[in-house]
């Protein structure tokens, strides 16, 4: 497995307002697929996105990556896990306002070892006549896939995205999801993606369900469908 | 209401905001306090003094006893009062006193400490010659031969500054002091041969110069001195000014202005507070509710800040008192202590505005929808800067728009580091011009190292020096003194105009000094009447130039064209100028001054005490200007926590997010440099403007390159202790909860 999750566990608060927020997590998922993983508000999904993003840190069990176990990590070795190996895609696309589309795909670009060609990244991601606007000046879809740019000019190994869709129009939505599809057809890159919407389920090779920090289903998915087939 | 517990909590969220205003606000608090605490009571003392002991006018000296005091007292509405004195030696001791008899109109003594005279052998004594001395109230001391039971300590307000010649620099509390006894006791010593010395009042509506003729048509004036020309009391009462001026407008000024700075500050934050403040309009609360339950965030620091730096004033108000006052002149009735109206101010003053600038800011932000408020939109478009295309890094163009596309906060800063930079560089500015004034006023009077003052007059030429005609005149209705000099061609005077150019010494040509042409508005051409203080005769010179001397009123001719003026005869001469000492005997002179010890005495007397408040001003200084610069680039980090929670999630190591966040404002600290300099030049400018209307005496303002890099060096270390400690708030910014709220 490349990624895996071995009895995480992640508490906040304590005495009366004791919340678990991962109770034994345990999972797996192979290099280049693309995960889904689905559970209601409060469940838990956004917590589990932090740990595997070096976000947030486990209060007991691991988690590796490729070779690399990250829950033993200190705060610099998060660092620099997050600044070479994954990528991220929020909600609310989290995109600096003052800086430019291609301007923003620069941030991460310059710290990276080998970025991608930006241009050519803006292009793929039909942002190439949007690269001189301020976020602002964006719609939602735009700014997601601005977003998108930004975490994948780093060519990282992992992509983690947080309800990517929640903020989009289902055109919108259907766009953004076209991209992370020819994304991971082109870089092989490992996706895993946070939502509450099932239609999005049906375009991943894994679909994890998970309910009050725990995980009820683990399953690849047999039926995949291509984004333009979804119905979301 | 419940909503009141978020105060605590919010304050102990951004405790480290809050406590740097609360500091911030203290620190100007307690300098306001301390300072006007310490010379408010003095001051009310020495007006209460001024207005106890009626202090003369006038000192005339008359060639014949005045013998009929009442009829003029009535014809001229004048007081006027014989002041006898004699200089008696202290056994034991290089010391004199000079004793006084009571005054019963004018001059009149007060006890400053211990009992008024009751016996014969009683003496009352001034308090700092005591001091010097050892003295102690109950002890004895031989005078002259005669023993006294010294029962008190007196001030006398003809002799706060206590000089035994009134043409002396300062005052020697070694050598000299002064003491009253009774009339009886006084009686012994009185005689005829005494100096026939008045003292005079005018009341209001008395003709000065009708009273003055009158007296010297019938008892012949000898010297006459208006109390302005009197430093033994004139110089307390300019010390009292010049603290006056740094007390009253300097310190409110400055305090004023850091306050606001806070409010401003203070106001930003709680525009940070949009969204929260969304929330609660849109469960229900109305404006005003909510703009007055954050505007109780402004009272906290206020108030906190005021109670903390009254309570650090107050042992500060006796040191300060002593530097500011008590050991350079005797004027106490009552120890320092902390007045009521300058902590009700310190009180009210940050608490009010830092509380109106929170209500109007939270009130401004309450404009929008809540949902706007909730969502973070705003109806106002910023305008972003461009350079959209430029190529430049990214972080590059981060720094420039973040810092010309939010200009107030990025005024703030400016202002923030200019503060303290501003404080420094007018403390040098005013250093450096008192030493250069110094400097000049000494050399200014000439090549020469020794002046002796003649006893008598003499003609012809000196065996050794140089000679001069000397004599102080009125300048019409001016009671400050111009001296008209004539010297004869040496090379130990410089007669030379503004630019440089000798002027020629010939016959009938008159030069006045630039500092008399400046009080006296005069310029090449014009013609000044000058008055003898003793006979008021008058004389009309013309002035045919400017003499370069910003530091002496003078007017200089040729010493035959002088006695040809004063009718007197054309080789005359009253005072030798020479660059070697001569021996002249007690009898032939009436005083001695070396250069060195006029630089000396100018020194102690003016640069000195400057030179005392540097280091404490610099303190200070550097305090202040860390906690604004703090302040101001903690409200960046505050408005940029979602960009720093970012760029750490993206992998950024604190080190780059401070390059890139914290550390745009480098290239704005030689602005702030620049500005503190030049706002520090321009009040040291205003200071000595404001002294010079009053004292008829223009100090230039001049700071040295070497001050600037001083200055420049403090606001740098300051901005980079700032800096230094703000670095560490990057590593506070949560990476989770400030991704929850970034939403432009």
């Amino acid at each position: 497995m490349f990624i895996e999750v071995k009895n995480g566990v992640k508490e906040y608060g304590s005495g009366e307002s004791l919340i678990r927020a991962m109770d034994g997590v345990e999972f797996g998922t192979e290099k280049g697929e693309i995960t889904v993983i689905l559970g209601p508000s409060g469940s838990g999904k956004s917590t589990l996105l932090n740990m595997l993003g070096g976000i947030d840190t486990l209060d007991s069990g691991s988690i590796r990556i490729g070779d690399t176990t990250i829950s033993g990590l200190g705060k610099s070795g998060l660092s620099e896990y997050r600044r070479k190996q994954v990528g991220f895609v929020f909600q609310s696309y989290n995109l600096i306002p003052d800086l430019t589309v291609r301007e923003n795909v620069e941030v991460v670009a310059d710290i990276s070892a080998s970025p991608l060609p930006i241009d050519d990244l803006l292009d793929k991601l039909e942002l190439t006549k949007h690269k001189y606007k301020f976020p602002k000046e964006l719609s939602g879809g735009q700014q997601q896939r601005c977003a998108i740019a930004r975490a994948l000019v780093k060519n990282p190994e992992i992509l983690l995205c947080d309800e990517l869709t929640g903020a989009l129009d289902s055109k919108s939505s259907r766009d953004v999801l076209r991209m992370l599809e020819k994304v991971n057809a082109e870089y092989q890159t490992t996706i895993l993606i946070i939502t509450h919407n099932e239609g999005i389920s049906h375009m991943a090779d894994r679909i994890i369900r998970i309910h009050d920090g725990r995980i009820i289903e683990n399953s690849m998915n047999s039926n995949k469908l291509a984004v333009s087939d979804l119905s979301i | 209401m419940t909503l009141n517990k978020r105060y605590l909590r919010n304050v102990k969220s951004n405790i480290s905001f809050y406590l740097s205003i609360t500091l911030l606000t203290a620190l100007g608090v307690c300098l306001h306090v301390a300072f006007d605490s310490s010379f408010g009571v003095q001051q009310e003392s020495f007006q209460k003094l001024l207005s106890d002991s009626l202090p003369e006018d006038a000192e005339i000296m008359t060639m014949f006893p005045v013998d009929d005091i009442q009829d003029l007292e009535n014809e001229y509405h004048v007081s006027m009062e014989r002041q006898p004195y004699i200089d008696l030696d202290m056994q034991g001791t290089e010391a004199e006193v000079r004793v006084f008899a009571p005054g019963e109109k004018i001059n009149l003594y007060q006890i400053q400490e211990g009992s008024d005279l009751k016996n014969e052998d009683d003496i009352l004594l001034s308090g700092l010659f005591m001091e010097r001395q050892g003295l102690s109230i109950g002890d004895t001391i031989e005078l002259s031969g005669k023993t006294y039971h010294i029962c008190g300590k007196v001030i006398k307000t003809d002799y706060l500054f206590c000089l035994k010649n009134i043409s002396d620099t300062f005052s020697d509390g070694d050598r000299f002091g002064v003491g009253v006894v009774l009339n009886s006791a006084f009686s012994e010593y009185d005689s005829a041969d005494q100096a026939v010395v008045y003292a005079v009042r005018y009341e209001d509506g008395a003709d000065s110069v009708a009273f003055r003729k009158a007296v010297n048509e019938k008892f012949g004036i000898l010297s006459y001195v208006d109390i302005g020309n009197n430093s033994r009391l004139q110089s307390p009462k300019d010390q009292f000014d010049e603290l006056d001026y740094t007390v009253n407008i300097i310190l409110p000024v400055s305090m004023i202005f850091m306050v606001l700075l806070i409010a401003v500050v203070l106001g930003r934050k709680i525009k940070n507070e949009r969204k929260m403040i969304g929330v609660l309009h849109a469960l229900g609360y109305k404006r005003y509710e909510l703009a007055l339950h954050y505007s109780v965030l402004g009272a906290i620091p206020g108030i906190l800040g005021g109670i903390l730096g009254i309570l650090a004033a107050i042992p500060l108000i006796g040191p300060l008192s002593d530097m500011l006052i008590e050991d350079k002149m005797e004027v106490f009735y009552e120890v320092s202590h902390i007045t009521p109206t300058a902590c009700l101010v310190a009180l009210i003053l940050p608490t009010v505005c830092y509380t109106i600038a929170v209500f109007i800011t939270a009130l401004i932000n309450m404009r929008g929808s809540a949902i706007d408020m909730i969502k973070g939109l705003s109806k106002n478009k910023k305008k972003r800067m461009g350079l959209r295309k430029a190529k430049m890094n990214f972080r590059t163009k981060y720094k420039l728009r973040a810092v010309f596309s939010h200009f107030p906060r990025t005024l703030l800063v400016i202002l923030g580091i200019a503060l303290g930079g501003t404080l420094v560089a007018f403390t040098f500015a005013c250093v450096d011009s008192i030493d250069r004034y110094v400097d000049t006023s000494v050399k200014a009077t000439g090549d020469y190292e020794y002046e002796y003052f003649l006893s008598s007059i003499k003609t012809g030429y000196p065996e050794k020096g140089s000679a001069v005609i000397a004599a102080s005149f009125e300048v019409e209705d001016n009671p400050d003194l111009i001296t008209l000099m004539g010297v004869d061609e040496n090379k130990l005077i410089d007669v030379k105009n503004t630019s440089g150019e000798d002027l020629p010494l010939e016959e009938g040509k008159f030069y006045i000094s630039e500092m008399s042409s400046y009080a006296y508005h005069v310029k090449e051409g014009d013609t000044i009447t000058i008055r003898n203080n003793a006979d008021l005769k008058e004389y009309e010179i013309h002035v045919d130039g400017i003499l370069v001397n910003g530091s002496q009123s003078l007017l200089i001719a040729s010493r035959k064209t002088v006695n040809s003026l004063l009718g007197m005869q054309e080789d005359a001469y009253t005072m030798v100028m020479s660059k070697e000492k001569i021996d002249y005997r007690d009898s032939e002179l009436l005083r001695e001054v070396s250069k060195t010890s006029l630089a000396e005495a100018l020194d102690k007397t003016i640069s000195q005490g400057m030179h005392d408040l540097l280091l404490p001003i610099t303190i200070i200084a550097m305090v202040i200007s860390v906690i604004t610069t703090y302040l101001m680039v903690n409200i960046l980090l505050t408005e940029s926590s979602s960009v720093i929670s970012m760029l750490k999630v993206l992998g950024y190591r604190n080190k780059e997010i401070n390059r890139t966040v914290t550390y745009i404002y480098h290239a704005l600290v030689p602005i702030g440099v620049a500005l503190g300099v030049w706002f520090g030049l321009l009040m040291n400018k205003l200071n000595f403007e404001t002294q010079a209307a009053k004292y008829n005496s223009y100090i230039e303002n001049y700071v040295t390159p070497k001050s600037v890099i001083i200055c420049a060096g403090i606001t740098i270390i300051s901005y980079i202790v700032s800096m230094f400690l703000l670095s560490s708030k990057v590593k506070k910014v949560e990476m989770v909860e400030s991704l929850k709220n970034s939403q432009e």
